[in-house]
């Protein structure tokens, strides 16, 4: 029995900022020779895990052993022949394409115009096998993030690895060019009987090039198995299974009148909607598939690239969020400690942004009033924590309780959420759950921005997915099963 | 460019910092003496044994709270401004040319109208720079040193030129303002003044609307999270001016008292190191007002105390530039209060 | 009116100090205090050694170690780098003080006999040497692996981690370097002027650094910015001769070109701002409630 090239053993990743557990144990097998397809939904802990081979997060336990040897943490994982090309790769935007590609590796003491010239003859045909040109010359701000992509995927390559990790490496290439691409590292592979990972949501293409699939979930790989093996129904089946968590509130939503007024529009978009009071959608797709772009677009932290947004019949296209909250919206955002709070603060602080002029007495905030209405705020929502504590110190799921819990407390009339439950446990998603539906009860019409498209079916009364950055259908809740959803996600249906 | 960390310490890092800072003057000077004993005793006792050393202690702390006050308000909304030398420069020469001009009979108007100049002097100064920040994303920090920079010999040849400068003087300066609205002085002849003492209701007010209103807690929101600010719909110009422009305007203020209170004319560079001052006294108060007049004191008494110990002959090394040299290197070493680096 | 040599040497030396430092990622600061230190460096070993190339090492020696200071509080401690070298802009010149109060008695000027700025070939010895370094610069920056890797490190740790170098000790040398020129800087105006005087370096250190961003940080176009400030200060030295122009103007001009010049090209990196609109009828908060 020949030993595997690399052996991941018990890898283990937790997040500290969340309790998010990325990699729970993770042990498999990658041998000399195959590309192994890596699949799995979005907080899967596919990136994690990648992470985890390529040195570049540290594991809480578990180990790589690469060609019989544990990598050690002083160990430097490209010197050791183990290189990950990211989906968006560090760059400069001041150095040259070649620059970022030979750096590390220059080879030459001296870069004149002679060195350069053959450096970019090596690295041209370097590339060539993929079926990709490139203008080396062009600076990394001029270069545009697939150049960049392919500069770094030729950069790494230069340097021999054992392994070669691509993430989501035909997410911006058309059909003939991931064709080529892929082709060409299989062939490697063979040749030099190394062995290639690449993530990837596009199931043909992991059972047309990989010689095994590893699927992922929550954590864990939930199953290895060949192409042969295996159809695309079922792949799709083991990414999105049927099995679902009973909704607890069995209590469903009074669907809203018919000639009740549309309180939250968009036209001309590529996500295009009419969302009523009290209704619940929820908007989903792969990563990178269309609906991470919503968040900033619905909530006008971005403009809209086109089309328009109306609001209680109000055009608000390209307003600005303060004036959006004026109108009535809320907003609970994907980044909680970068965008939804401030870290560092008190919890008494991070709740009372909206409220700081009605608090005020003749001009001047008074702790106890503040510290007064926090209170009334965790007994009502069941908050955890002490006013004049910090928020860091709550966990991932309790930040994410106050959060809610301060943009509901506004009443509002269009309530936006964006990956609400990641990061949270069983328990806090239940809660999660009854909240946004006991908002909805209230009246507000709820926008639910998820990558994790089964939590829809708890929450949503509508449900619209997203391929291809586009809307491909929008239906009731219960038009909806987790295989169909899927088949929409994936692309194979519409 | 490396982006700035945030250069708030925490409070270890701060007392480690000045532990340091003030460790290091005593070994020097107990080594480096020829009279250890003399020395210290100059430099604990020296600033505090008179009239005239209280009043330039009292002087001294009373406008660094005011240009600590500054930066401070900067910091707390997540802006640098490092124009505070020119800010105060250009406030000096605002309040000494309004002298110039106006009808003695003013009295205490004038004086007042001449510290309002010099007020708005800064103030624009630095809200400029803040508007650059707003419609161009242009970083403060290097607009205002940049201004400041190109203000300072601008108002070097203004306070020379014709109408404002000096007859026959060993300085360079310009002429002195009338009697009428010098500002009366305390402890003569030291350099401490009436309109010194403004500082602390000053201090106070601010301390009060920073920490106890609805403006004060958008303007720290400002600083602690700007994207968490902008969320929450607070608007990020007007944040992003204010502050900048009051931060000007305090040093503005500081600079015309200093002209009228202590020298009555403008001398040329009596502003040099008050920003630097300033940024070293939000640093230890960490941008909280409240902490800026002991912060102020402190740092007065340092200052203060290695001057005393150059005029007693006992140690000619200005420790007070080796004070806020050792605080301004430590103080934000993220190291010395177990941050990860 | 020729080519300011005197003026265009020290200048053109510590915007390279500055340049070495800006393109490892950390701006330095204290090059204003490392110029004058190096200036007193310079004057005293040649008043006690008459040796000029020992009092120029010595500048240099001297600058690095002030330079590798800075890299210790940035680096190791983990200081911010543009108030620890704020820090360090405050000590020099003390310390500067302190050596010559010790030696001389006096904080005066230090005179020196003998010639220490030689002429070669009717060119300044000095300007010969900056002019060197300059071309160092260049070659070493842009066309070895080294000044590769250093310019990689200053754009962030990201992609010196993917490609698994370590940026410290790339910084730590751009640092060392920095304080060297900032150093030989001060050493070269002291050594031409013959005298240590205090406040030599009068703003210079800071001038430098208007230089390298009017020179859009590459050496060549830093020695045709250096070429200008070095015209305009001699312009202002001509004209406060004659009085009729504000001289002020003239001496704050530069950085208020630089305002501009770096306002505009901050504009045009990042971009027009997208138009945000604004509701067109007034809108009251809690107007709006379900």
């Amino acid at each position: 029995m020949i030993p595997p090239l690399v052996l991941l053993q018990g890898l283990t990743k937790t997040w500290p900022e969340n309790g998010v557990t990325a990699c729970d144990s993770v042990t498999l097998e990658i041998r000399a020779g195959e590309v192994l397809a890596l699949l799995g939904e979005n907080g899967a802990g596919k990136s994690t895990l990648v992470g985890l081979l390529a040195g570049t997060i540290r594991p809480d336990a578990g180990q790589v052993v690469l060609e019989g040897r544990t990598l050690g943490i002083r160990d430097r994982a490209l010197d050791c022949g183990i290189a990950l090309v990211p989906q968006h790769p560090p760059f400069s935007p001041e150095l040259a394409l070649w620059e970022h590609a030979i750096l590390g590796d220059e080879r030459y003491r001296w870069l004149g115009p002679r060195a350069k010239a053959l450096l970019i003859q090596e690295l041209t045909a370097l590339a060539a096998p993929w079926g990709f040109q490139l203008d080396w010359n062009l600076s990394g701000r001029e270069a545009g993030p697939l150049a960049l992509q392919r500069a770094t995927l030729t950069a790494l390559f230069r340097r021999k690895p054992r392994l070669l990790i691509l993430d989501e490496p035909t997410a911006a290439l058309p059909g003939p060019e991931a064709e080529a691409l892929l082709s060409a590292v299989s062939l490697w592979a063979k040749r030099e009987q190394t062995a290639v990972v690449f993530i990837t949501h596009k199931l043909p293409e992991a059972l047309r090039w990989a010689d095994r699939i590893a699927v992922m979930r929550s954590g864990r790989i939930s199953a290895v198995v060949t192409p042969d093996q295996t159809s695309l129904e079922q792949l799709g089946s083991l990414l999105f299974p049927a099995s679902l968590v009973a909704p607890l509130d069995t209590d469903p939503l009074p669907p809203p009148a018919a000639d009740a007024p549309v309180v939250f529009e968009t036209r001309g978009t590529r996500a295009d909607f009419r969302l009523k009071a009290g209704e619940i959608l929820g908007l989903t797709s792969l990563r990178g598939e269309g609906a991470e772009a919503l968040e900033e677009e619905l909530t006008g932290m971005s403009p809209l690239p086109q089309g328009c947004l109306h609001m209680d019949g109000h055009d608000v296209t390209g307003w600005d969020i303060a004036n959006l909250r004026k109108l009535g919206l809320s907003y609970v955002p994907s980044d909680r400690l970068g965008r939804g709070s401030s870290p560092h603060s008190q919890l008494a602080s991070n709740v009372i942004p909206y409220r700081v002029g009605q608090l005020a007495r003749r001009g001047l905030l008074r702790r106890h009033s503040v510290r007064e209405y926090f209170q009334d705020l965790k007994n009502r929502y069941g908050l955890a924590g002490e006013a004049g504590q910090r928020l860091v110190t709550l966990s991932g799921g309790n930040i994410q309780k106050l959060i809610l819990a301060r943009e509901m407390e506004q009443n509002p009339r269009v309530l936006i959420l964006a990956e609400p439950s990641w990061g949270l446990d069983l328990e806090a998603r239940r809660i999660l759950y009854g909240l946004i539906r006991a908002s909805a009860r209230r009246g507000t019409a709820v926008v639910l921005l998820t990558s994790e498209p089964l939590e829809l079916f708890e929450v949503c009364t509508q449900i619209g997915a997203l391929a291809g950055g586009q809307l491909r259908s929008l239906r009731p809740a219960s038009q909806w099963t987790p295989e169909t959803l899927g088949r929409v996600l994936l692309g194979l249906d519409s | 460019m490396n982006r700035r960390t945030n250069p708030l310490a925490s409070g270890i890092g701060t007392l480690v910092a000045l532990g340091l800072a003030l460790g290091l003057a005593v070994v020097l000077l107990a080594v480096l003496s020829p009279n250890p004993a003399g020395a210290l005793r100059a430099f604990f006792w020296g600033p505090v044994s008179s009239g005239l050393a209280w009043g330039n202690l009292l002087n001294q702390a009373l406008l660094l709270s005011l240009t600590g006050l500054a930066a401070s308000l900067a910091f707390g909304a997540g802006a640098f401004n490092l124009g505070g030398e020119g800010q105060t420069y250009t406030g000096g020469l605002a309040a000494l040319a309004l002298t110039l001009v106006l009808p003695v009979a003013w009295g205490w108007g004038g004086i007042l109208a001449a510290l309002l100049a010099g007020v708005m002097a800064g103030a624009l100064l630095g809200g400029l720079s803040g508007w650059l920040k707003v419609r161009f994303e242009a970083d403060e920090m290097i607009t205002t040193f940049l201004l400041s920079a190109s203000a300072v010999p601008f108002v070097n040849a203004v306070m020379t030129g014709p109408g404002i400068g000096a007859a026959q003087s060993m300085l360079i300066q310009s002429r002195p303002a009338p009697e009428a609205f010098w500002i009366p002085g305390l402890l003569a002849p030291s350099n401490l003044h009436v309109g010194i003492l403004v500082a602390v209701p000053i201090v106070v007010v601010f301390a009060v609307l920073v920490n106890h209103t609805p403006w004060g807690y958008r303007l720290r929101l400002m600083g602690r999270n700007r994207d968490f600010a902008r969320y929450a719909g607070i608007s990020t110009g007007i944040y992003a001016l204010v502050p900048l422009g009051l931060s000007g305007g305090l040093h503005g203020l500081a600079g015309a008292l200093g002209v009228l209170g202590t020298q009555h004319s403008l001398v040329q560079g009596f502003s040099a190191g008050w920003g630097w001052n300033g940024i070293a006294v939000a640093l230890i108060a960490r941008s909280n007002p409240w902490a800026v007049l002991p912060a102020a004191a402190l740092l007065a008494f340092l200052d203060q105390a290695g001057r005393s110990v150059v005029l007693q002959g006992q140690f000619p090394f200005q420790l007070s530039a080796l004070f806020q040299a050792c605080i301004l290197f430590f103080i934000t070493a993220r190291r010395l209060h177990g941050r990860p680096l | 009116m020729g080519v300011p040599f005197d003026l265009l040497t020290p200048l053109l030396v510590a915007a390279l100090g500055a340049l070495w430092s800006e393109r490892a990622g950390i701006l330095n600061i204290a090059l204003e205090g490392q110029m004058l230190s190096g200036a007193l460096a310079g004057v005293l070993t040649f008043h006690f050694t008459g040796n000029l190339t020992l009092a120029l090492a010595v500048a240099v020696g001297f600058g690095a170690v002030t330079g590798l200071l800075l890299a210790w509080g940035t680096l190791d401690l983990g200081a911010d780098p543009f108030i620890a070298a704020l820090g360090l802009n405050l000590l020099l010149p003390a310390l500067a003080g302190w050596v010559s109060f010790s030696l001389f008695g006096n904080l005066g000027v230090i005179r020196l006999t003998g010639n220490a700025a030689p002429v070669l070939l009717g060119v300044p010895l000095f300007l010969i040497l900056a002019l060197v370094l300059a071309g160092a610069t260049q070659a070493l920056l842009f066309h070895t692996p080294w000044g590769l890797r250093i310019r990689a490190a200053g754009t962030g740790p990201q992609l010196m981690i993917s490609r698994g170098l370590d940026s410290r000790v790339l910084q730590r040398q751009a640092l060392a370097i920095s304080g060297a020129l900032g150093a030989l800087a001060g050493a070269f105006l002291a050594l031409n002027l013959g005298a240590f005087v205090p406040g030599i370096s009068a703003g210079k250190g800071w001038i430098a650094l208007v230089a390298l961003y009017l020179g859009m940080r590459k050496p060549l176009p830093v020695l045709a910015a250096c070429l200008v400030l070095s015209w305009t200060e001699q312009a202002s030295n001509l004209l406060q001769s004659f009085r009729d122009l504000p001289t002020g103007l003239v001496l704050g001009l530069p950085s208020l070109l630089t305002v501009v010049v770096f306002v505009a090209t901050t504009a045009y990196r990042k971009g027009g701002r997208s138009k945000v609109n604004r509701p067109s009828f007034p809108v009251r908060k809690s107007d709006n409630r379900a």
